[in-house]
């Protein structure tokens, strides 16, 4: 019961800050059963969030005991890798092996129709590169010729704000990095900017 | 209009990719046990979604389709032979609309095709070397390593479950499940080859395998609503799941759901091999899920998924340009409820 003069109020928020993170809002709150019962689509994105975490985490450590390491480092060795696939074909057995040795014969026997050409490359175009930056960085461009390339800000994988000082001008790729942009790297997709159809990728390396 | 983004993206790039598949599958002896019989799942008519995500996820990080055809054509020929392997182990009767290849042909016959187009993907990922130089080809076959283990864990799940008629498992078991054997091949592969090959290796992959996730999870709750409730355009067996005792979602929902002495007919029912599971069982069983609204509750929890999947597709593909082909990707997410 509430006394005349008493003023109403609502209890604070359990939180201190906008919610941004989905995952979590989805995983910890508002998904949850209400007085037990749950509405199908509520519970498949609770469900699936969680599960999806565990999974995450054991993909992880998959993944590290598959690629032994490989991000980051020099390409493995190619024999390492021929050894691997062979033993894969080992694994599968006799027969897919005798399988395997025809399939070799008859395509060099008799090769199948050819498959469509890919695209021919149309006469490069050399772009100056102009970088502003305090720090050495690593820029890689990886452009195909024809078309107008177009860029946007290059976004970090780190969630660290985005490069936005970065375009296309008088046949040179501008790039300026401001002194306390932090390290990382950051990619951002080059695009025709007739056509908006994809021409290729521009990478940026800052080294901590 | 997004529905015609979808099938018009699906149309072009499977249209691609069908003109790169003969280059791979080569004619020889013996022709009417092996070489004729290798085009024939490629040649069904599928919807060549998995082929086409990876080039329109390639694309819309800013590769090329010549960088990616070669992997999506490899992805495209074990989709195909994993499906022939499928087959066997459901003790399926159709693909597709046709007679299942073991059925066509026995399993000894069947198994020894899915095995060679398995074989036969191994080509183009090795002509990657040529096309990507060794380090991203490298990377490339270490993703395809872990999808392949990713799937065989998923297979080994749902197979173990039937065989030993398992009774405890519960709806998060089915989408771990589901992820390892439907989403990484579908979906998450896909994803993260097209991100990866367009950026060599400097994407964030971890977003894709999210957006992949309920991609998959979302497209393989519907593919099992389907088979209960299938539409004209539908390709396999009706209740073919009732009969391989498939532990889907709404299966696992109605034993929750169901009376004691209904539970214990159940199990005794999926206890039994496939060819003692009669009509007049599957017409209980079909009942009983339709007396516990099993389907609805299904077919919500993947709407759940697929709108999951349109938040991480945001996250995904923050601050790339907007292209026909991220919005294609998007566009998935909607169309598994409207594909045939």
């Amino acid at each position: 019961m509430v006394h005349e003069g008493e003023r109403l109020h609502r209890p604070d928020p359990p939180r201190d800050r906008p919610i941004r993170d989905f995952p979590s809002y989805a995983r910890n709150n508002a998904w949850g059963p209400r007085d037990g019962r749950e509405d199908p689509v509520s519970q498949g994105v609770r469900l699936g969030y969680s599960v999806l975490d565990e999974q995450m985490r054991e993909g992880q450590r998959l993944a590290e005991r598959l690629r032994g390491g490989l991000r980051g480092q020099p390409p493995a060795d190619l024999g390492a890798l021929i050894e691997r696939a062979l033993n894969i074909y080992r694994d599968i057995g006799a027969l897919a092996f005798a399988a395997t040795e025809a399939l070799a014969r008859n395509t060099a026997r008799a090769p199948a129709q050819e498959p469509p050409p890919p695209p021919r490359a149309a006469p490069g175009t050399a772009y100056a590169f102009e970088v502003k930056s305090s720090r050495r960085v690593g820029v890689k461009l990886d452009l195909r010729p024809g078309g107008r390339p177009q860029v946007g800000a290059l976004q970090a994988l780190n969630g660290a704000p985005a490069i936005a000082g970065v375009g296309f001008k008088a046949g040179a790729l501008q790039l300026e990095i401001a002194d306390d942009q932090p390290d990382g790297v950051y990619n951002a997709v080059v695009v025709d900017a007739d056509s908006g159809e994809p021409l290729g990728t521009l990478t940026v390396r800052i080294p901590a | 209009m997004a529905d015609t983004l979808v099938s018009d993206t699906l149309a072009e790039y499977g249209a691609l990719i069908r003109a790169w598949l003969p280059e791979y599958l080569p004619k020889g002896e013996p022709a009417r046990w092996l070489y004729d019989l290798l085009p024939d799942y490629p040649n069904r008519g599928g919807k060549m979604m998995r082929p086409a995500l990876c080039l329109a996820a390639t694309r819309a990080f800013g590769g090329s389709i010549d960088q990616a055809i070669k992997s999506a054509v490899a992805l495209e020929l074990l989709h195909n032979a994993l499906l022939i392997h499928d087959d066997i182990q459901d003790e399926s009767e159709e693909r597709r609309g046709k007679p299942a290849l073991n059925a066509m042909l026995g399993v000894p016959l069947a198994l020894n095709v899915g095995d060679v187009l398995a074989l036969a993907s191994l080509r183009p990922l090795a002509e990657n070397l040529e096309t990507l130089g060794p380090r991203l080809a490298l990377a490339v076959y270490a993703e395809t390593e872990r999808m392949a283990w990713e799937s065989a864990e998923g297979q080994a799940l749902e197979l173990g479950w039937r065989r030993d008629n398992v009774e405890t498992v519960e709806e998060n078991d089915y989408l771990v499940m589901v992820m390892k054997k439907t989403c990484w091949l579908s979906t998450i592969y896909p994803l993260r080859l097209g991100a990866l090959i367009a950026t060599r290796g400097a994407a964030d992959l971890d977003a894709l395998t999210r957006l992949g996730f309920f991609l998959g999870a979302a497209f393989q709750i519907q593919d099992d609503i389907l088979n209960l409730e299938p539409d004209e355009k539908y390709g396999k067996e009706i209740n073919g799941d009732l009969y391989e005792g498939k532990r889907t979602l709404m299966l696992i929902r109605t034993a929750r759901a169901c009376e004691p002495e209904e539970r214990r007919r159940l199990f005794a029912f999926l206890g039994k091999p496939r060819v003692q599971r009669d009509k007049a069982e599957v017409a209980w069983l079909r009942e009983l899920m339709q007396r516990h609204d099993v389907i609805a509750y299904a077919r919500g929890v993947a709407r759940g998924l697929a709108g999951a999947a349109l938040h991480e597709w945001e996250i995904a593909f923050a601050g790339l340009p907007d292209s026909r082909d991220a919005r294609f990707i998007a566009g998935i997410a909607d169309w598994i409820f409207r594909r045939g």
